[in-house]
């Protein structure tokens, strides 16, 4: 056992990431013929800026920092949507991401189709879900709105549903971004089992979020991201007191 | 390959284009009927073109053309209208190009089996041969619609400007393929213009193998494959090229 925690998940060697933006994006071909003979005036937006770091077996990791600060970006590539300008990222196992609840959901299709479309587009295979349905319907407690088109869900229902699929496909890392704050109180109590469920059987769960009290909650460790780099990182209570006293800086002094 | 995502896409897409309307997926087959009626009714009753068979050469040119019409036009928006989907997971994009013409084939299908009706109806009996025939080159219409998807599904999230132009020339398209008149018709030092609508090539020879029970010779055909196949290898060359930073386009 001792062993298995220091096997690295997720080993991230420099890597940056620039996003070129047109000043005014050219999206006709008349303005891309208007400007063939003229130098674009991009601007480089570097989003991330060689960051490194890994995560061990069973870990959960906590990332804050500003809107705008890189940590969304950080994630996207960790999910492999977004593929890094340079560096590399050694991923080992199988990923589940998050980041956003009830991916692929259409709201013309009832719950139950729902279900099966947004279980197939996280990876998990037709049979599977089948196999799961029940406990799907049971943990989201809409038993009676299976039939139901999700538009005339409301928006509480449609997370419950959707974060009942999510924690579906068993993998080996989980990323969240933001998923914590959402639902009635009973819900998120029952979000948090889930999370202490995955620390307590070995998987690595690695959470992006501005609600530091769910990060003290969780992570045993947290990275700050800030302007694209990892300002620091460590035990979480530390850097979520330093992070805490920063932006109290910061706001007193634009205050001033 | 993932079968069970490319299904569950293409059977998404069915259920929403017809979903509220009360006819459902009716309209699949009906459109096209619809169209054929009053094509016919003015190419053989009002400006009268005097072609043997004329109906049924009309009704399989515009079956053939209505497909690959409806499948280009949702291939070339079928990452876009996926956005959502792609920015937000890791889903392989050639499953969403596939699905998109899944569910278009599907109909084509379907509307095979009433131009077969049609082609009893007429008392008109293709052999085994050109059967065979005619089927080869629906799996080179495929290949050709799966290149053009390939290639154009990621040029649309750059330039939305292609469905416009795309919307021009097929109509285009339309008038410069044998569908709604004989290639007799046209002199013969055109014709060779006619064939740079590969579509129209392959709705002549169909016609020519179905109705008129005339094979084309393999030496014909051999270039035709070729160049299809080259042109999908070539499309799926370049949006493999794309394809990792589409996300990042959005």
């Amino acid at each position: 056992m001792k062993q298995n925690d220091r096997i690295p998940m997720i080993e991230v060697a420099h890597v940056s990431k620039y996003f070129y933006l047109p000043h005014e994006r050219i999206t006709s071909f008349k303005e891309s013929a208007a400007r063939l003979f003229k130098p674009t005036d991009t601007k480089k937006l570097t989003a991330l800026c060689d960051v490194s770091f890994s995560i061990s077996r069973g870990e959960c990791i906590g990332i804050i920092g500003h809107n705008g600060s890189g940590k969304s970006t950080l994630l996207k590539i960790l999910a492999k949507i977004y593929y890094p300008n340079s560096g590399n990222i050694r991923v080992n196992g199988s990923i589940s991401p998050f980041l956003e609840l009830g991916v692929g959901f259409n709201p013309e299709l009832t719950a139950r189709e729902n279900i099966y479309l947004n279980g197939i587009v996280l990876g998990i295979s037709r049979k599977e879900i089948t196999r799961v349905f029940p406990q799907i319907v049971a943990f989201s407690q809409l038993e009676k709105f299976m039939d139901t088109k999700l538009k005339n869900f409301s928006s509480g229902m449609q997370v419950r549903l959707a974060f009942s699929v999510a924690i579906q496909p068993n993998a080996d890392i989980y990323l969240m971004d933001e998923v914590l704050a959402v639902g009635d109180i009973d819900f998120q109590k029952k979000c948090s089992d889930v999370i202490h469920h995955f620390k307590k059987t070995g998987k690595t769960v690695v959470i992006v979020s501005h609600d530091l009290k769910s990060i003290k909650a969780f992570c045993n460790r947290t990275l700050w991201v800030d302007d694209g780099i990892i300002k620091h990182s460590g035990v979480t209570t530390d850097i979520v007191k330093k992070y805490v006293e920063h932006s109290k800086r910061v706001s007193s002094h634009s205050q001033r | 390959m993932n079968y069970d995502l490319i299904w569950e896409l293409a059977k998404t897409d069915f259920k929403i284009r017809y979903n509220g309307s009360i006819l459902g997926y009716l309209w699949a087959l009906l459109k096209p009927l619809l169209i054929f009626l009053i094509l016919n009714f003015i190419f053989s009753r009002v400006f009268s073109t005097g072609v043997q068979n004329y109906s049924l050469n009309l009704l399989t040119g515009l079956i053939i053309w209505g497909y690959f019409t409806d499948s280009t036009k949702m291939g070339l928006t079928s990452i876009f209208t996926k956005s959502s989907l792609i920015a937000k997971i890791n889903i392989p994009l050639s499953a969403i190009v596939i699905a998109s013409t899944v569910h278009t084939t599907i109909t084509f299908i379907i509307n095979l089996s009433i131009l077969a009706s049609f082609f009893i109806w007429f008392h008109v009996y293709p052999s085994v041969w050109s059967v065979g025939i005619f089927i080869v080159y629906m799996l080179l219409l495929y290949i050709l619609i799966l290149g053009f998807t390939f290639l154009t599904a990621p040029l649309y999230i750059r330039y939305r400007d292609l469905d416009q132009i795309w919307e021009v020339l097929l109509t285009l398209g339309f008038y410069a393929a044998p569908i709604i008149y004989p290639l007799s018709f046209i002199p013969e030092k055109f014709r060779h213009w006619l064939w740079l609508n590969p579509t129209g090539y392959i709705i002549h020879y169909s016609k020519l193998a179905l109705i008129d029970n005339e094979l084309i010779t393999l030496s014909n055909l051999i270039p035709v494959i070729f160049s299809i196949l080259l042109f999908l290898i070539i499309s799926i060359y370049i949006f493999n090229r794309y394809k990792n930073h589409i996300a990042e386009m959005l």
